[in-house]
């Protein structure tokens, strides 16, 4: 199974439809196969979080089309892109989403429970993700008796608890210390070992050695992308885009 | 399905200390001010009191009108806090209808159970005479404990209905902005 963008564009309209609109993806063309991971690489502001919104389905692209497994889902309904994301996407993104009135537990399991999982059988593989992200004594704490970092780990276990089939973690690691950050990819390394596909947005390039494909992004646009193959890296560079941005911004 | 929802929804009351106890008086003190009206409504009727029929009645719709605004009030406040939590619902799958039906099953448990208590309330004061009724109220046939339990049920069910309508169309407001919306941040 695989998430197929083709030439996919985003444009927001801060302003209202009728005003001029912000482009922050340009035509851009990836793949996502199961048992991969894939790093998404730039500066701020140059559409990591944008094209892992498009990928995982949670916002739909202005232009060009997505393929899940030869499934198109430009013309799927809303329905199905929320079973979509509710079957095999996690999701952690970039800010601090948790509910502030319910505990860090309460937080994990909450989305999973209200979608139709059983509290009773999630909680015991929460407190082991928990613990494994070395959150074990602070399963009834607050949020806001959390650190950032701390926040950061609990949200990666939110979207790790069901085994997504797709990962989908916009700087994951941000505001987390050397050990946090490699019990984290150490997760998301034992999920992509399962078959799962991982991709992971960020400024730098974290310590993950498992990256099969490295994209670049500047503007919007892919600049490069990198597979790392068993034979060394194989490093592409992406096709100039002659296309004329539509809206003169971006 | 509903068993899942019934979890979310007490674990959310249970958290929402503040919230739910605010919604609980509101409901509290509007399902005794309807529970009021509706016994003056009924008293209406009665063909000894049909010339203060329209002053009972202006009062009694100005006291609606303050219950609703109340009502909408409380359940905006309540709603705007809440971006965050229907962003994280939707990222991991949740459909509108299932975020509206979870907000309904909330506001249903807090503002039934606070209109129900409101009108014990005021029940337990007119059995306990604490409340002097009229004393042709009592003598009259149509209006015994029976009927005042059936008035006081509307009067609970009430105001769940309208509470439900008014969170749920806030609740459907805020969901317009799709799940990118959303993840922005709180509306």
């Amino acid at each position: 199974m695989s998430i197929k963008a083709i030439s996919i564009s985003k444009t927001y309209f801060p302003f209202g439809d009728g005003a001029a609109g912000v482009r922050a993806l340009n035509h851009v063309s990836i793949d996502v196969n199961e048992g991969t991971c894939t790093l998404v690489r730039g500066p701020t502001g140059s559409g990591k979080s944008t094209l892992l919104a498009l990928l995982a389905c949670i916002s739909p692209p202005t232009e060009g089309e997505m393929a899940f497994d030869r499934v198109h889902l430009p013309g799927a309904a809303e329905t199905e892109l929320s079973l979509f994301r509710e079957r095999y996407v996690g999701f952690i993104p970039q800010s601090t989403l948790l509910i502030g009135e319910l505990t860090l537990l309460e937080n994990i399991l909450a989305p999973h429970v209200f979608l139709g999982g059983s509290a009773r059988e999630l909680k015991p593989r929460a407190l082991v993700l928990l613990e494994r992200l070395g959150l074990g004594g602070k399963a009834g704490f607050l949020p806001r008796e959390l650190s950032e970092g701390e926040k950061k780990k609990g949200m990666a276990a939110r979207a790790l608890l069901k085994e997504p089939l797709y990962l989908f973690g916009d700087e994951p690691v941000a505001h987390l210390d050397e050990d946090s950050a490699r019990s984290v990819l150490g997760l998301f390394s034992e999920l992509r070992r399962k078959g799962s596909a991982v991709v992971l947005a960020a400024h730098g390039l974290p310590r993950l050695e498992e990256c099969t494909t490295v994209y670049e992004l500047l503007r919007g646009e892919v600049v490069s992308c990198t597979r790392m193959g068993g034979k060394g890296k194989k490093r592409q560079k992406a096709a100039p885009n002659s296309r004329r941005r539509s809206d003169g911004t971006g | 399905m509903i068993g899942n929802i019934l979890w979310c929804a007490l674990t959310n009351i249970g958290r929402r200390r503040f919230g739910s106890i605010l919604s609980f008086g509101t409901a509290f003190l509007v399902g005794g001010v309807l529970f009021l009206g509706n016994i003056a409504r009924s008293v209406l009727g009665f063909p000894a009191l049909s010339d203060a029929k329209r002053l009972f009645l202006v009062l009694a719709f100005a006291a609606l009108a303050i219950c609703i605004l109340l009502l909408a009030a409380l359940a905006f406040f309540l709603t705007r806090t809440r971006g965050d939590e229907l962003a994280i619902y939707r990222i991991h799958g949740a459909q509108r209808i299932d975020i509206l039906l979870l907000g309904a099953v909330e506001t249903s448990i807090v503002s039934f159970t606070g209109s129900l208590g409101g009108v014990v309330f005021i029940l337990l004061l007119i059995l306990g005479h604490a409340l002097a009724l009229p004393s042709f109220f009592l003598g009259m046939r149509s209006l015994n404990l029976l009927k005042l339990i059936g008035i006081g049920g509307q009067a609970a069910f009430g105001v769940a209905v309208i509470a439900v309508i008014i969170g749920a169309l806030l609740t459907a407001s805020t969901l317009k902005r799709d799940a990118d919306g959303l993840l922005k941040g709180a509306p």
